[in-house]
């Protein structure tokens, strides 16, 4: 998975350093994909408190990946990370259909911010294992990406 | 669970706080002022062995979990919630990466800003008497019952106005993984908030505390910590003035100030005194009649140890405690009046021999008194947790500001072992030496120029960053002893959620371990990275930095721009001088349009500016040498304290030249005709330049802050209640520093030392400015070799005086051997002739007898009767007549 993601990370960001932020709600897998990223391999991960951030180099790009605890009272701090980010990459719980509505509300919210008008987009559709989850093109959907018209974004599977 | 013993007598505490920590900082000043008077009296006023009726220890217990659904939440609050922002607590009690590590500790204040104090409403004390007064009617009555109640009270302790009056938080967080569990981890908080500055000593019972509701998630545990660390006994433990504090610091003695300590139960501990009183007199005089002649190179009687031993007539406060140190004052006042002609116990490893009397009277009351500890520094005592015991040492040497463990040679080693140039643009108050400005002195600099200075530990656990900002700020406090106002501004930890707060303060230092604060250089001036060791001045700051290349070219216009390359000690000098004149001036001197342009020159200049040789350097370097020679943590601190305290003599002495006044000290003028000289001392002129050249900035930047003003306030209060009439300190710097001084000066200083050290309080505070450090009594010691047979007098007198407390018994015991000797000599001259004065009186008196038996005056009498009354137990009269002769 890491290298495939670095793979896309790639295609969409061009430059030498990249601020990367990952947010999502709670348990969505925001801390394994750092650690796949960086690692390369499963690591088995326990709520963040606070943040994660590694730097993970790909095809001499450097990216400084943030990865921010998603829990309902802690999302307020999101707002602090904003400035300087060039990427955000938000993470879904593919198999979470109850929390896919408040996943948009939270990523509206985040999008709406000034400081992250000209961040590109990489929506995870993550745990695509699960029995029943969602498919990236829902999650497209439920999400109402299609609806986003000046802003690049991606639909990562896994 | 149940609020005990505490209730009794609710003291001045958090309401008290909160009334006026609800206004920010930078409003409250005049409050705060006020307010800040308390402890500063309180110092003054010490009491005796402390009994029930105090503040409470521990005013809250906290307890936060990470919520693994939610996020950081505040669980529990104990006895009731304290008002502050739940989420706020919980964050700050749950720092980031608390899911990294099994355990860390946070510290961070409550009262600093009104989002982050108690709510009045739910104070302490008004909740306790909340169902009988009003409001309104309460918090006058509040108001007046504190201002009355608190000298009484346990006052020295985080009382409102100790720079803030803040609740010290101690928390710690812990992480437990277990696979059982959903997300296969638990991370929970606990935390107490007390006034004490010395909040180390809850670590094992929140440790315990904390385990325990692991195994059982129950608030009743808060309630038991609550207890626990309520009931955490001090009875007999000593409260220490200002000056005793900072002499106790200063000494590496574990028996300084013994006398003042134990005397568990009252009662018992009274019923000893008196035991021993009784026993005493008989032992005094003993001895006085065998030896005849041993008492009387003894104390001055009249004054000195008749207020020191009879406690009912002592004006000074002291009561118990003082009337036990009287006793054994007098024994072994007594014992080492004889030993003084015994002649010097060569076993004795250097020490004088009073201290042999001093060793038999503390074996012999071991047995009595309870409490007494190993080491005076600490008091002694436990905690019941349950069914475990804990003991708990006490520091006795902490003031108000001093919160919490930390290491200043952590925080040199720190940022010192990865030292670069700073680069340009430089900033006048923090690059005090220009690119070679010691980060050290950077952070100092920063701290008194009220900058935002913020401390960076990225992947390091939050009590690293915590334990950085306390040292840095006994760096800018002198470890609490020298300025306040620092602790208000205090954040050991912090992080984002912070933010909105630290954005009230002009001013601050705080403690972070998220790096997202680098990439936010609009909310700090410094950033001390833990790490790398590397401090960066935020660009931010740079507007104004043209000010001090312009303000270092204006001071060093003509004089030394030409000199500029090789700056020696005379263009130092020449600098020094130029840049104290132009100071007033400095800020209008013009600013540089583009500093981009423009900066080749600016660089230039500063580096012509930054001397190796400075004095902040040189300090350095010998704290440095120091640390690795292995002195310790308390050696370091003194030092640092010392640096402080001259700081402060340079800014008054700066002040009263550019002004014609200061308001922080005693002005500076030299001795002149028999009137004594005041201010700072400088050996000599090359070094007064110097020294003026390396601080100016740095005062200047200091007077415009609250922390100057707060000082100004406690030099007010201090000269109000000074116990010694004139800058002993001054005098005492002459005696230690002057290459030349006259005679006349000469016996000016000791004249005045003789006469104006008299009391206990006086002797201490004489002891404070000659610390073992600096070689202890030697410069009085050397005023027995003076020419003039008058100043060795008052020396010998002064030596006297001191001898009559143990304190100045043990300082004059480690006097060197020459000085003894010359100590000893003189007595022993002094007494022949006390004898042959006696012989004529004697004779003078026959003849009189068949006159006039009535016209006995003060003088007469004491003579006429050298075995008889007995005052302060142990001499009669006689020193105070030869003390004039």
């Amino acid at each position: 998975m890491g290298g495939q993601l670095s793979k896309a990370l790639g295609k969409l960001f061009g430059n030498k350093e990249m601020r990367i932020l990952m947010l999502g709600l709670d348990a969505a897998g925001k801390t394994t994909i750092l650690y796949k990223l960086k690692l390369n391999q499963s690591v088995t991960t326990i709520p963040t408190v606070g943040f994660n951030v590694e730097t993970v180099t790909y095809k001499n790009v450097k990216f400084n990946v943030w990865d921010v605890g998603g829990q309902d009272k802690i999302r307020p701090l999101w707002r602090h990370y904003y400035t300087g980010t060039q990427g955000l990459i938000f993470v879904i719980d593919s198999g979470d259909r109850d929390r896919i509505d408040e996943a948009r509300l939270e990523l509206e919210r985040i999008l709406a911010d000034r400081e992250m008008r000209d961040c590109l987009l990489m929506v995870f559709a993550n745990k695509q294992d699960l029995p029943g989850a969602m498919s990236p093109a829902e999650v497209t959907e439920k999400l109402g990406l299609h609806k986003m018209r000046d802003r690049s974004w991606y639909v990562h599977p896994r | 669970m149940s609020v005990t013993s505490h209730t009794s007598f609710p003291p001045p505490t958090p309401s008290a706080r909160s009334n006026f920590t609800t206004q920010s900082t930078e409003r409250d000043f005049e409050s705060d002022l006020t307010h800040d008077l308390g402890p500063d009296s309180a110092f003054d006023l010490d009491g005796t062995g402390i009994t029930g009726n105090e503040e409470e220890a521990v005013h809250f217990c906290l307890l936060a979990e990470f919520d693994i659904d939610a996020g950081a939440t505040l669980a529990h609050q104990y006895p009731y919630p304290t008002g502050t922002d739940e989420h706020r607590l919980a964050e700050l009690m749950l720092p980031d990466g608390a899911h990294l590590r099994a355990e860390d500790w946070t510290i961070f204040y409550l009262g600093q800003t009104p989002s982050s104090a108690i709510a009045p409403m739910l104070s302490h004390e008004s909740s306790m008497r909340l169902s009988t007064e009003s409001s309104s009617s309460n918090t006058t009555n509040d108001d007046n019952r504190r201002m009355s109640v608190m000298p009484l009270d346990r006052a020295t302790r985080g009382v409102a106005g100790s720079g803030g009056g803040l609740l010290y938080v101690l928390n710690c967080v812990r992480m437990k993984e277990d696979k059982k569990m959903r997300r296969g981890a638990m991370v929970k908080a606990m935390a107490i908030c007390t006034p004490n500055p010395y909040i180390g000593i809850y670590k094992p019972l929140l440790l315990l505390a904390l385990e325990e509701y692991f195994l059982s998630p129950s608030p009743e545990i808060l309630a038991r910590l609550f207890d626990s660390a309520n009931a955490i006994s001090t009875a007999g433990m000593p409260r220490l003035t200002r000056y005793e504090r900072i002499l106790l610091r200063c000494s590496e003695r574990k028996d300084l100030f013994e006398e003042k300590f134990g005397i568990t139960e009252p009662l018992s501990g009274t019923k000893e005194v008196f035991e021993d009183l009784n026993s005493e007199p008989g032992h005094g005089t003993g001895s006085m009649s065998e030896s005849g002649h041993g008492n009387e190179g003894l104390p001055r009687t009249g004054s000195g140890s008749g207020s020191g031993s009879t406690s009912t007539s002592a004006p000074n406060h002291r009561k118990t405690l003082s009337s036990s140190s009287g006793v054994r004052m007098v024994r072994k006042g007594s014992s080492s009046s004889q030993q003084f002609h015994l002649a010097t116990p060569p076993s004795r490893e250097g020490r004088l021999t009073p201290d042999m009397g001093y060793g038999v009277s503390a074996t012999e009351n071991q047995g009595k008194r309870k409490g007494v500890p190993r080491d005076t520094h600490f008091f002694e005592t436990e905690a019941r947790f349950k069914k475990i015991t804990v003991p708990i040492r006490i520091p006795m040497t902490v003031f108000d500001e001093d919160v919490g463990d930390y290491s200043l040679i952590e925080l040199v080693q720190t940022f010192s072992h990865n030292i670069t140039p700073f680069p340009p643009p430089y900033h006048p108050h923090l690059h005090t030496n220009g690119s070679m400005t010691h980060p050290i002195i950077l952070i100092l600099n920063a701290m008194l120029a009220h900058k935002r200075v913020m401390f960076l530990g990225h992947g390091l656990p939050a009590n690293q960053v915590a334990r950085m900002v306390l040292a840095a700020c006994a760096l800018g406090s002198g470890c609490g002893q020298v300025l306040r106002g620092i602790t208000s501004c205090a954040f050991p930890y912090a992080n984002l959620a912070s933010l909105d707060i630290l954005e009230e303060f002009s001013g601050f230092v705080a403690g972070v371990t998220n790096p997202r604060f680098e990439e936010l250089p609009t909310t700090w001036d410094v950033l001390c990275n833990l790490e790398t060791g590397k401090m960066t001045v935020s660009k931010n700051l740079q507007s104004s930095s043209n000010n001090i290349t312009n303000t270092g070219s204006g001071g060093m216009t003509g004089s030394n721009n030409a000199s500029s390359v090789n700056a020696a000690n005379v263009g130092s000098m020449r600098s020094g001088r130029s840049s104290e004149t132009s100071l007033g001036s400095s800020s209008m001197i013009k600013v540089e349009d583009d500093p981009s342009t423009t900066s080749g020159t600016p660089q230039a200049k500063m580096n012509s500016i930054a001397k190796s040789d400075c004095l902040d350097n040189q300090f350095m370097d010998e704290i440095l040498s120091a640390t690795t020679s292995h002195y310790g943590e308390s050696n370091i601190r003194l030092r640092f304290v010392d640096y402080l305290n001259r700081f402060v003599r340079i800014a008054s002495h700066q002040e009263y030249t550019q002004t014609g006044s200061t308001k922080i000290g005693y002005p500076s003028v030299p001795y002149r005709d028999g009137v004594l000289g005041s201010g700072a001392v400088f050996a000599d002129d090359q070094s007064k330049q110097r020294e003026l050249w390396t601080n100016s900035h740095r005062v200047e930047a200091w007077r415009k802050t609250r922390s100057y003003r707060l000082f100004a306030k406690d030099w007010q209060s201090r000269l109000k209640k000074r116990s010694v009439g004139f800058d002993v300190q001054h005098q005492i710097a002459r005696l230690r520093l002057a290459k030349n001084m006259s005679d006349a000066e000469a016996e000016a200083i000791f004249g005045a030392l003789n006469n104006g050290i008299r009391s206990y309080d006086q002797v201490v505070e004489l002891l404070t400015h000659l610390p073992a450090h600096w070689g202890g009594l030697i410069p009085i010691a050397n005023g027995l070799f003076h020419r003039w047979v008058g100043v060795r007098e008052n020396a010998l007198e002064l030596l006297i005086t001191l001898q009559q407390h143990p304190v100045g018994r043990q300082a004059v015991s480690s006097m060197n051997y020459f000085h003894r000797k010359a100590l000893i000599s003189l007595l022993e001259r002094r007494e022949a002739n006390m004898k042959r004065q006696r012989e004529l009186t004697r004779q003078r008196e026959e003849a009189y007898t068949s006159t006039t038996t009535a016209h006995a005056n003060g003088w007469l009498a004491g003579e006429s009767s050298p075995n008889g009354t007995v005052q302060g137990g142990s001499t009669n009269v006689t020193p105070q007549g030869v003390g004039r002769a």
